[in-house]
């Protein structure tokens, strides 16, 4: 029992991840903003707002409402009434307002129960004159810590959970090809088969991971991005590299005599993970790019992931991570069974 | 084989009768489905006892290839 520990943690891990990373809510965030008006400082004019996992009926909530116009001095002009449709829904008037340099004007709303939302580029002026100065206010806000809740992103909204299933993949799949070129190489010095079947199985069970990541990624990239695939360096990178791991059960299935297949497949998967270091690894990085990490695109900062994701993140990639290696033993253990009952 | 082809055709043709709503459209209808908390607990539900049924197959493979190594070990295993 002792020394199947591993299995227990990563399944629990697994179902950690997996419920707090589906059941945990966003934090609260302004989805759309619609003003009646083109332009901005002829007439007072009216924006509504449509609040995602706002509370904006609730009698504690002491609705403040701003525009903003040019983020480097911040120069704001506070709504001068509030009208409270639902939960969810605000329209806040305005008095007349020219913009200081540019036409967009981005949008914050302050409850002190739900906290700030912001929304950059909320709304746009046609009015081309620009204003020399504007009156700015300056609203008296506390800011407060909420509670355990997922940070509210434009673009990826909900689709942001995805990160706990599709990035574990990519960290399975590597750490299982990474198993299988340590075994590739033990095999290699030795000859010992039990290493090459543990290679074998690690690269079969990786490639699965791999399938899986394509996929959770195809999915996140239509909901985030507009299209299944892009012609991104990231994303051709690691479809080439399942490509050539799939061209490794090729050779491995083409070749009859054992021994000769085994050293083959060895040499082959050596070569094929040092491709897919330079192919996911490194040149992304040296390239503009869409996915995050890449092309001074920045992942794994504060941007990407706050404290709350964390604690949900490293656990999946911990859980996934442990089922692969879990998957890949069975298999081992399987084939090794089916090599002893074959040869009595 | 056969059972996990049915099944998972069964799944996808739910699928298929879930997706038929018509009073939304597009990318909408599952947006609106999935607010609804309703909804999203059944689809949550549904998703746990998948993974929960791969984790129990596992563990029950895993005890029967145990099994079957003490029954089938090597002279020198032993």
């Amino acid at each position: 029992m002792m020394k199947h520990w591993w299995k227990f943690v990563g399944a629990a891990l697994l179902v950690f991840s997996f419920c707090a990373g589906l059941l945990t809510p966003l934090k609260p965030g302004i989805l759309d903003s619609v003003s009646d008006h083109a332009s901005t400082s002829e007439a007072p004019f009216k924006v509504s707002i449509s609040g995602y996992n706002s509370h904006f009926t609730d009698p504690a909530s002491n609705l403040k409402v701003w525009l903003i116009n040019d983020t480097a001095k911040k120069i704001k002009t506070c709504a001068s009434n509030v009208t409270i449709v639902d939960d969810a829904h605000i329209i806040a008037e305005f008095p007349p307002v020219a913009p200081l340099t540019d036409p967009y004007f981005s949008l914050a709303v302050h409850s002190e129960v739900d906290g700030l939302l912001f929304k950059p580029e909320a709304i746009w002026t046609i009015d081309t004159v620009k204003a020399a100065m504007v009156q700015s206010c300056s609203p008296e806000v506390q800011l407060k810590e909420s509670g355990f809740a997922f940070p509210f992103r434009y673009i990826l909204y909900e689709s942001i959970r995805n990160l706990f299933f599709h990035v574990p993949m990519w960290f399975t799949m590597i750490a299982l090809l990474s198993w299988a070129v340590f075994n590739n190489i033990r095999f290699l010095r030795g000859l010992d088969m039990k290493y090459d079947h543990m290679a074998d199985q690690a690269i079969r069970v990786g490639l699965l991971f791999g399938i899986l990541g394509l996929i959770t990624g195809s999915l996140w990239a239509r909901a985030t991005w507009g299209a299944w695939w892009v012609d991104d360096v990231k994303l051709n990178g690691t479809a080439i590299t399942m490509l050539a791991y799939l061209a490794y059960l090729v050779l491995r299935n083409a070749i009859q005599d054992l021994q000769k297949s085994a050293r083959i497949a060895s040499i082959y998967s050596i070569f094929a993970y040092v491709m897919m270091i330079a192919l996911i690894g490194v040149l992304p990085r040296m390239a503009d790019s869409l996915h995050p990490g890449n092309g001074g695109n920045p992942a794994f900062s504060n941007y990407d992931l706050d404290s709350s994701m964390r604690m949900v993140f490293y656990p999946a990639v911990a859980g996934w991570v442990l089922i692969g290696f879990w998957i890949a033993d069975i298999n081992v253990r399987l084939k090794r069974l089916k090599e002893i009952i074959s040869s009595k | 084989m056969k059972k996990v082809s049915l099944f998972l055709l069964a799944v996808c043709w739910s699928c298929l009768a879930w997706s038929q709503n018509p009073n939304a459209s597009g990318d909408q209808k599952i947006v609106a489905a999935l607010q609804d908390n309703a909804s999203f607990n059944v689809v949550f539900a549904v998703l746990l006892v998948i993974l929960l049924g791969i984790i129990y197959y596992l563990f029950r493979l895993d005890r029967r290839v145990a099994k079957m190594e003490n029954v089938h070990r090597t002279p020198t295993e032993k």
